[in-house]
């Protein structure tokens, strides 16, 4: 875990939820510049896996280890499974569907981080 | 409203959440599991249990037709009785459940969205339901 990278994660997912209440409130569909952030944000989520493993493997064991690592693991179901949910209904609200995913990402990584600081503790 | 809008629209807001719960639900129930069943059995089965349900009534409340819609509504019932009983048993007596579940104390752990979330799933199946449904009930 790296405080750098979740506080990034946290800050993209914050943008990416308010941006979607946005075109929820101007009813828009979500921009294809959108689906990039996305796309970039899911990328940090891979990256923060990688290191949580890492630094796991590496002998830093936070109290719920087991939490931790699913958490991490299941983070990167969230924005996919919410980009096509969304995509495949043309309603008007189907765009606050990626509200809600990005919100999780926002919620659970920043629950690691708290499961995170037990580390050595 | 027909039976179609119920999986459109703001029903598609519902499954989203619901997909996170059971997503949520399910991986805390199999990491209590795995890493310690011995300390408190009952509250894990009831975890995974709550974890399962959610699962159900995600797919149920995506899928349109008549079927879905009864398993829904069957799937939302349990768990607001789930989330209200575990909820008094929790607050009655900290003793039988020594580690949480998603449905401990109201679910609170959750921003007590596990008692918002079936509420709002029983008002929208009963507001997207049929007409012929709603004079015969």
């Amino acid at each position: 875990m790296s405080s750098i990278l979740s506080g990034a994660v946290i800050a993209v997912g914050l943008v990416s939820s308010i941006w979607s209440v946005v075109l929820f409130a101007r009813a828009r569909r979500a921009s294809n510049v959108m689906l990039l952030v996305l796309l970039g944000l899911e990328l940090l989520l891979l990256i923060q896996l990688v290191i949580g493993i890492v630094r796991v493997a590496g002998g830093e064991r936070p109290e719920e280890t087991a939490t931790f690592l699913s958490y991490a693991a299941s983070l990167l179901l969230l924005l996919p499974a919410g980009v096509f949910w969304s995509a495949a209904d043309k309603s008007r609200t189907s765009v606050l569907v990626i509200f809600i995913a990005c919100f999780a990402v926002v919620v659970m990584t920043a629950r690691m981080f708290q499961i995170w600081s037990t580390v050595g503790g | 409203m027909d039976e179609t809008s119920r999986t459109s629209g703001p029903g598609r807001l519902l499954v989203a959440v619901y997909a996170v719960f059971a997503l949520a639900a399910c991986s805390r129930a199999i990491v209590q599991l795995i890493t310690r069943f011995d300390e408190a059995p009952v509250a894990y089965l009831l975890s995974l249990l709550s974890g399962v349900v959610y699962v159900i009534a995600t797919l149920a409340l995506a899928r349109p037709g008549p079927l879905w819609r009864r398993v829904a509504l069957i799937t939302c019932t349990f768990e607001l009785v789930g989330v209200l009983a575990i909820g008094v048993l929790t607050l009655i007596d900290d003793g039988d459940f020594p580690d949480e579940t998603v449905w401990s104390n109201f679910g609170q752990g959750y921003l007590f969205i596990p008692l918002i979330l079936p509420v709002i799933g029983l008002y929208w199946l009963r507001r997207t339901a049929p007409a012929d449904r709603l004079t015969q009930g």
